[in-house]
């Protein structure tokens, strides 16, 4: 037995801007390129923040961090301009590397407290046998920083940024790459999109590494579908702020 | 609703070499000694890795540390002959104590670097209602170490391991004292030998105690083997490693 949450789930429809926070350079597109392409095209804004360099695990280890970190940018914009994000933000620590959750957290509420989006989406830091570290500490901290916008008291990592700030309403968040969804977006119509948007991420997939991505992504996308009226999901935890906190 | 991952669940019956990776000196035995009996007579090299000291849990309180640490080794050197263990290896992290995570998550990298496993084992770290933070850290490093041994850009406790490595396939990953199972390996032809080798654990535990914990044991030997065609198991959950990330 689980016990579910007793508020209603928001309409990801509803959200006029969302803000969408990824551990590395291409887990919003391999998890949410299909919904977001959806979202893109129904007038949300979308914008992009990128919690780490993703320096460590691109393929051709003789490129400098400067040369690689143009290549991620340079795939990361070519996969955008599919999907429709609006605008991406960078907050550069090591992948995965040993920073700070609290330096993580402040940087976050700082562009939540200034972008100001009404929906969130990020990884499901509650995923069962997630062994990387970056994505439990990225959905703990997003989790964190949304409970937090409004509390000015709890500092970002930009005074000027806090003073300026008016209270704003987040509906909810949405997690991705979850075991446990509570909704599953219908992508039939574009899947073709996702996959185009996947095929950009070329500095951190081998060919052979990317058509074995693509594959699992194919299969995941119609195993969670089974049951459903339609053929390609993509699986959500979407969550009234209110319920990041006591179960309620 | 929970998803289970779509990569099909690798056959521990063909890792040539296994490492066994625990945070306190019994519990690879206490948790998977009766399929580790299964494996060493099938043919597979079996190594143990130990992360912490384990110098609180220790009945007799007036032995000095190195009489302790002594008492401990013969303790799972006997053990070991029971089961078949190759060669043990100690990470002497401090018992229950305030260790970091990442350099666990070296040592560990520089083990599974220079032993070259096939497959490894380990607590699982997303066992619901687990207190002991020592498994929870093992668990997690673990994961995250065999996610990474192929990315020799993150760094292992040891330079001249890391330059000599050449990248080594693992197949996947088998956890234990698990609630999710996805495997009960049946354990009825070697469950003596688990108890022989339980047995062993004088060190931390009063004749009294054990009798417990042989009985605890015997009892969730039975629950666990509940529907299946044998009458005891040991429950594992066996991830390909491709399948500790994102859920897929």
């Amino acid at each position: 037995m689980t016990i579910e949450t007793i508020l209603p789930i928001p309409d990801i429809f509803a959200a006029k801007r969302i803000l969408c926070i990824q551990p590395h350079y291409d887990d919003n597109d391999m998890a949410v390129a299909g919904t977001l392409t959806q979202l893109a095209k129904h007038g949300a804004e979308i914008i992009y923040l990128t919690v780490t360099d993703d320096l460590m695990g691109i393929t051709d280890v003789s490129l400098s961090d400067e040369a690689t970190a143009e290549a991620l940018k340079c795939d990361q914009f070519a996969a955008a301009k599919i999907v429709g994000v609006k605008e991406q933000y960078w907050l550069g620590y090591p992948d995965a590397g040993d920073y700070d959750y609290f330096a993580v957290r402040r940087d976050l509420l700082k562009y939540l407290r200034r972008l100001r989006p009404d929906f969130v989406f990020t990884v499901d830091p509650w995923l069962t046998y997630e062994g990387h570290r970056d994505h439990i500490q990225t959905g703990l901290a997003t989790a964190e920083a949304v409970m937090f916008t409004s509390l000015t008291k709890i500092a970002s990592s930009d005074p000027t940024v806090d003073a300026a700030y008016d209270e704003h309403e987040i509906q909810g968040i949405a997690f991705y790459h979850t075991r446990e969804p509570n909704y599953i977006s219908d992508i039939t119509s574009t899947w073709e999109n996702k996959v185009d948007a996947v095929r950009c991420y070329e500095t951190q997939f081998s060919p052979e590494g990317m058509d074995r991505r693509v594959a699992l992504l194919d299969k995941k996308s119609t195993q969670v579908a089974q049951g459903q009226s339609f053929a390609r999901g993509e699986p959500l935890k979407v969550l009234d702020t209110n319920a990041l906190h006591v179960g309620i | 609703m929970t998803i289970e991952t779509i990569i099909p669940i690798p056959n521990i019956f063909e890792a040539k070499r296994i490492l066994c990776v625990q945070p306190h000196y019994d519990d690879n035995d206490i948790a998977a000694a009766g399929i580790l009996t299964q494996l060493s007579k099938n043919g597979a090299e079996i190594f143990y890795l130990t992360a912490t000291d384990d110098l609180m849990g220790v009945v007799d309180a007036s032995l000095t540390d190195k009489e302790a640490a002594d008492l401990l080794k013969s303790d799972q050197f006997a053990a070991g002959k029971i089961v078949g263990v190759k060669e043990q290896f100690w990470c002497g992290y401090p018992d229950a104590g305030e260790y970091n995570y990442f350099d666990l998550r070296r040592d560990f990298l520089k083990y599974i670097r220079m032993l070259k496993p096939d497959f490894v084992f380990a607590p699982d770290a997303w066992l619901t209602y687990e207190g002991h933070h020592d498994h929870v850290q093992t668990g997690l490093a673990t994961a995250e170490a065999v996610m990474f041994a192929g990315l020799t850009k993150i760094a292992s406790s040891d330079p001249d391991i890391d330059a000599a490595y050449e990248e080594h396939d693992i197949q996947g990953i088998a956890l234990y004292f698990t609630r999710e199972p996805n495997y009960i390996a049946d354990i009825t032809s070697t469950w003596e030998d688990k108890l022989d080798a339980v047995r062993c654990y004088e060190a931390q535990f009063t004749p009294t105690d054990m009798e417990r914990l042989i009985t605890a044991l015997d009892a969730k030997s039975r629950q666990v083997a509940q529907g299946q065609s044998f009458a005891r198991g040991e429950p594992l959950k066996v991830l390909h490693t491709s399948a500790l990330h994102v859920g897929i």
